[in-house]
């Protein structure tokens, strides 16, 4: 019995240390790219807060909005969540964007992080449309905001930013494919970046300034694109 | 003797930690049978539906785009910020053939200089997302049930199924997606079979969209 107790907290110190490994592994809180200064960039309302929609599976103390939208209840969506936000570009353009968003099944704590998701349909009116796949890495949010105010109840930290786009493109960027109007037949790279200004214990990032920002490269085949991704 | 206990213990601690941060499958979608099929010459096709009303989650638009574009839930509106040029946006829940819900659909249509588009993101959280274009009418729908003997602002029952597409070229492109999808290319139809239009101008009935496609070489 005195070897199963020792080993027993041998064991436990090993979790101890495994943890704590975890908890500042470097290698899954790599900051996603920043803007260049060719990139088109546009800027919403968090997700979580914009004004048009949220829905999402009922599995989130989040609201969804407006009220009347259903839920995404369905066993095979209930993780996913649809948001529609309105960017702004720094010129005054305005688009509209309907992004689904869901947890990767690449996530794994030792060299990815949390990850997330996103299929995005942009669309600028009498322009065109556009497709972006981005995968973002949220354990430096949950981390450091999210589980210690959510679950510890620990005062929020302070306005802070994120950059957390971390693929599928060279496993740094999000990809782009054009569809329809001047978009059409372009390919590029995108990525966000947040910047959490208001923190509420009970619904999250209550105030929060998004960027999206995209570069579009010569025309080239959008499949053949796509299945380079790693 | 408790010295090397001790210390193979530490050793199955991070073993166990290091192995369940690595290898356990944190996130996995439920995921149903695809409901594809072999087509004759090479390729395979997949049909999903949306049934309407109940399949809508959100849908808002400028009024141009007629009886497809009444708001959904009726508070949301495009702002105003958009401007005035013709767009539409609509999102779904999607439906394989065995009535299954199985992923979420954003839909955006948007009137160019030459010609109207609409754009399909049908995304599967197990299996990626799938990309369609089009081109469509805009006053098809509209027409149509006109011609069905519909009056706008009153109830309507009966049965139109539209084609919905460029008049001269129905089918749109299949444009690859991410993950299972990303290699593929292909053709698609998009099928409106309406059975009603409530007063409220919601329509009921069902959007097919089918699609056949092909690896990209």
């Amino acid at each position: 019995m005195k070897y199963f107790w020792t080993l027993f907290a041998g064991f436990l110190v090993g979790v101890a240390l495994a943890l704590t490994g975890l908890y500042f592994n470097p290698l899954t809180q790599r900051p996603g790219p920043l803007p260049g200064s060719e990139d088109s960039m546009f800027t919403y309302a968090s997700p979580l807060t914009s004004e048009l929609v949220f829905a999402h599976g009922n599995l989130s103390r989040l609201p969804s909005y407006p009220s009347g939208i259903p839920d995404l209840w369905e066993g095979t969506i209930n993780k996913s969540a649809l948001s529609v936000v309105l960017l702004r570009g720094a010129d005054g353009t305005a688009a509209i964007a309907s992004r689904v968003s869901y947890p990767s099944e690449d996530t794994e704590l030792l060299r990815n992080g949390v990850l997330l998701t996103d299929d995005w349909v942009v669309s600028l009116p009498g322009q065109g449309s556009l497709f972006i796949n981005s995968q973002s890495n949220w354990w430096p949010f949950l981390k450091e905001m999210l589980i210690p105010v959510w679950y510890f109840g620990r005062p929020w930290p302070g306005p802070s930013e994120y950059a957390p786009t971390v693929g599928p493109a060279q496993g740094v960027w999000a990809f782009v494919n054009g569809a329809t109007g001047r978009f059409a037949g372009l390919t590029g790279t995108a990525a966000e970046r947040y910047a959490v200004q208001e923190f509420d214990d009970q619904v999250g990032p209550r105030q929060a300034l998004t960027e999206i920002y995209w570069r579009l490269t010569e025309p080239v085949d959008t499949v053949a694109t796509v299945a380079e991704a790693p | 003797m408790l010295k090397v206990t001790f210390i193979s213990g530490i050793f199955f601690g991070l073993a166990a930690v290091v192995s369940g941060a690595g290898f356990y499958p944190w996130i996995d979608h439920e995921r149903l049978e695809s409901q594809t099929q072999v087509v004759p010459n090479g390729g395979r096709s997949e049909v999903f539906f949306i049934r309407l009303p109940v399949d809508r989650i959100a849908s808002l638009g400028t009024e141009s785009f007629g009886l497809g574009a009444a708001a959904f839930p009726a508070a949301l509106a495009l702002p105003e910020s958009l401007g005035t040029e013709p767009m539409q946006i609509d999102h779904f829940k999607v439906r394989d053939t065995g009535g299954n819900v199985i992923g979420v659909a954003s839909r955006h249509t948007v009137d160019l200089p030459d010609s109207t588009a609409v754009t399909w993101s049908l995304s599967f959280p197990s299996r990626g997302a799938l990309w369609l274009v089009g081109r469509i009418d805009p006053a098809g729908l509209d027409s149509a049930m006109a011609g069905m003997g519909y009056e706008p602002g009153e109830a309507w029952s009966g049965e139109l199924d539209l084609l919905v597409g460029d008049p001269q070229s129905p089918a749109g492109e299949v444009l690859g997606g991410t993950s299972e999808f990303s290699k593929l290319i292909g053709s698609f139809t998009e099928r409106w079979h309406i059975t009603g239009i409530g007063d409220a101008g919601e329509l009921r009935g069902t959007i097919e969209l089918a699609t056949t496609t092909f690896l990209a070489q």
